[in-house]
């Protein structure tokens, strides 16, 4: 019974043991890294560090009110069309979640080469606008923005609103 | 007595169990615990949890799943680790499932099609229910062999 013992630790103990073994090279690991995953602000950081990996340039809702005032970008709304006609950015189009890559395709011919393509959604926590960004890029568009604080962003910061009856 | 208890032994399988589950999660760590950025921003679109606990879980999770694969693999604490992988498994279920029903009534359409998310949801939560299945097993026969120890 002691040699059991010896060889086989009680449950909890097993458990604690891998749990904290996890735990410390999870951190040294991540200590070890170029750039450490910051562990307590959020994913705000994660967010711009993954957006500038993907060479995704990301807008703050002041600079796109600049651009939507000085008329110099294209607004890309990335929500769901009946989402879209309850409200959006003044002169946005529709690219939705559920267009199909050849209709996505066929409409992105019509987009500005020249000009920032804006692209958002609700907010934060809203994945649509990056996915959406990243399917431009895909289809060869350079000039692709993130506005990153989406709508939420927009409206706190005072961001006009026009409505699509 | 103990022939009895002999013909119920099946070392290769116990090993071969052991074995499987432990690869599975230490291969599924690995992309993970390269890429804790993307990995953290898969976790936060189950929206589940604050987005302030995102990082750190994001960081620790592919770990435990890397040490209890590694020690399945090396046959030591054989038992914790199989029952730490099961009881994380039954919380990758909850969340796949909390999110397939939601899913189904979605309305912020954070997820992109509906149609596809639940498909792949479905299909992870099986894969999810035959892996612990695997775990449970691995659990059951680790407690039985007693003191027979994996060298």
């Amino acid at each position: 019974m002691s040699r059991h013992h010896l060889h086989h630790p009680k449950l909890p103990l097993q458990g604690l043991t891998l749990l904290v073994l996890a735990l410390l090279l999870a951190l040294a690991f991540n200590a070890l890294r170029p750039a450490p995953l910051p562990l307590t602000q959020g994913l705000a950081p994660i967010r711009a560090a993954l957006a500038k990996a993907q060479g995704l340039l990301q807008l703050s809702p002041e600079e796109a009110k600049a651009l939507l005032a000085s008329g110099q970008a294209q607004f890309i709304d990335a929500r769901d069309p009946a989402t879209f006609k309850e409200g959006a950015i003044p002169g946005a189009l529709n690219f939705g979640p559920g267009l199909t890559d050849p209709d996505l395709a066929a409409r992105a011919t019509a987009l500005p080469t020249d000009r920032p393509l804006v692209v958002y959604c609700d907010g934060l926590g809203c994945e649509l606008s990056r996915a959406m960004a990243e399917r431009l890029q895909g289809l060869g568009l350079t000039e692709v923005r993130l506005l990153s604080e989406g709508l939420d962003g927009w409206l706190k910061a005072g961001g006009p609103l026009e409505f699509k009856p | 007595m103990k022939n009895k208890e002999r013909d119920l032994r099946a070392p290769r399988l116990d090993r071969a169990a052991r074995l499987a589950l432990g690869l599975v999660f230490l291969l599924a760590s690995l992309d993970k615990i390269v890429h804790p950025e993307g990995f953290a921003r898969l976790v936060d679109n189950y929206h589940l949890i604050p987005e302030v606990l995102v990082p750190g879980l994001a960081l620790v999770l592919p770990w435990i799943e890397a040490v209890c694969g590694l020690f399945l693999c090396a046959g030591s604490l054989t038992r914790g680790a199989s029952l730490t992988l099961g009881l994380l498994l039954l919380v990758f279920m909850s969340a796949l499932g909390l999110n397939l029903a939601r899913g189904l009534n979605v309305d912020c359409g954070c997820f992109g099609t509906a149609a596809g998310a639940g498909h792949g949801l479905g299909l992870a939560l099986a894969r999810d229910a035959v892996l612990l299945a695997l775990a449970a097993f691995v659990f059951w026969r680790e407690t039985r062999a007693g003191h027979h120890h994996h060298s």
